[in-house]
């Protein structure tokens, strides 16, 4: 399958690539997987005392479509605040990704990744 | 007394002459399947009609077919969970502990060649995950047992339902085992390589 130019791009050089500790009160984990290719995702965002996100670092083990769809995530969700970051959706990333659609359950993937990392950080608060 | 032979009575299990069920004797599976095969062959049509030669060809692919979703766990789940109707949707949602699990395990693998003795580091990686194969294939033996008992005897739905529930979530999680062995036999080929 041919990737597009985006695609290869963030395969290549995925952007903040790595993991922060999941028990810090200020961060948020989103552990989401596609069964039928058995892809895992991991995306964690760190929050600041304004409620915005100064840092989002992420982990896959998927397709190349899938390291680009939670790379390209991590790069637009910093420095938005929450609401704004839960407002992305799978189909801005498919585009951005030019994404065809064998592959856009990867985008779907990365919406339910932040989507969860944002769910994790609010429950955290409440605590 | 089957209500599920009755339902479907051309199956993938009859076509093999076996009984609906996950636990199955491959022997007598592939046994079954080779002689079917044999009979089925084009060379005994060659003085048959175009209809015969037709018929014979569809049945191949039709035995094909069932042995492929037969002969492994997996995929003979995926086909019994279809004869409930059930389709395993691609975001059907496993405990995210269970993921996390995942996420390690996937980890694990990919700083093998970083050890001191890599092909002992994948060995165990490999003795694991065969492991909890094992144990998944165990729990759903279990599980499909009661629900096919079950089956036969009268309109449970509520225990079926569970029971069906209970099963999708272990052939899902089966499918990332499946997945991760999968990447450590690669991993294996790769060491292979460079060593």
């Amino acid at each position: 399958m041919a990737y597009s130019d985006k695609v290869m791009d963030h395969y290549e050089n995925p952007r903040n690539v790595g993991t922060m500790d999941k028990d810090e009160s200020g961060v948020g984990t989103g552990m989401v997987g596609a069964p039928a290719c058995g892809d895992v995702m991991r995306l964690q965002i760190k929050v600041d005392d304004n409620g915005i996100i100064e840092d989002a670092k992420f982990k896959t083990y998927g397709c190349g479509s899938a390291i680009a769809s939670s790379s390209l995530v991590t790069e637009w969700v910093k420095g938005k605040s929450l609401n704004e970051a839960g407002q992305i959706k799978n189909t801005d990333i498919a585009e951005e990704l030019a994404l065809p659609p064998v592959k856009i359950h990867c985008s779907v993937l990365a919406e339910d990744a932040i989507k969860a990392a944002i769910t994790d950080y609010k429950e955290k608060q409440s605590d | 007394m089957h209500t599920l032979e009755q339902q479907y009575p051309e199956n993938y299990f009859s076509l093999l002459g076996l009984p609906i069920s996950f636990d199955i004797d491959k022997n007598l599976l592939i046994k079954n399947y080779h002689e079917i095969q044999k009979s089925i062959h084009p060379d005994n049509f060659a003085n048959a009609g175009d209809r015969e030669r037709r018929l014979s060809v569809q049945k191949a692919a039709q035995i094909n077919d069932a042995l492929n979703s037969l002969k492994n766990p997996l995929p003979r789940a995926i086909y019994l969970l279809s004869l409930f109707a059930i389709e395993l949707s691609e975001n059907k949602h496993v405990a995210p502990e269970f993921l996390m699990e995942q996420m390690e395990l996937r980890e694990a693998l990919s700083q093998v060649n970083d050890k001191a003795d890599p092909f002992a580091e994948l060995d165990v990686l490999i003795n694991d995950v065969n492991t909890r194969i094992k144990h998944s294939i165990s729990q759903l033996s279990r599980l499909f047992e009661c629900l096919l008992a079950t089956e036969s005897e009268s309109k449970q739905d509520n225990i079926q339902q569970e029971q069906l529930e209970l099963i999708t979530v272990e052939v899902v999680k089966m499918q990332y085992l499946n997945r991760l062995q999968e990447e450590c036999l690669n991993k294996e080929e790769d060491l292979a390589k460079q060593y």
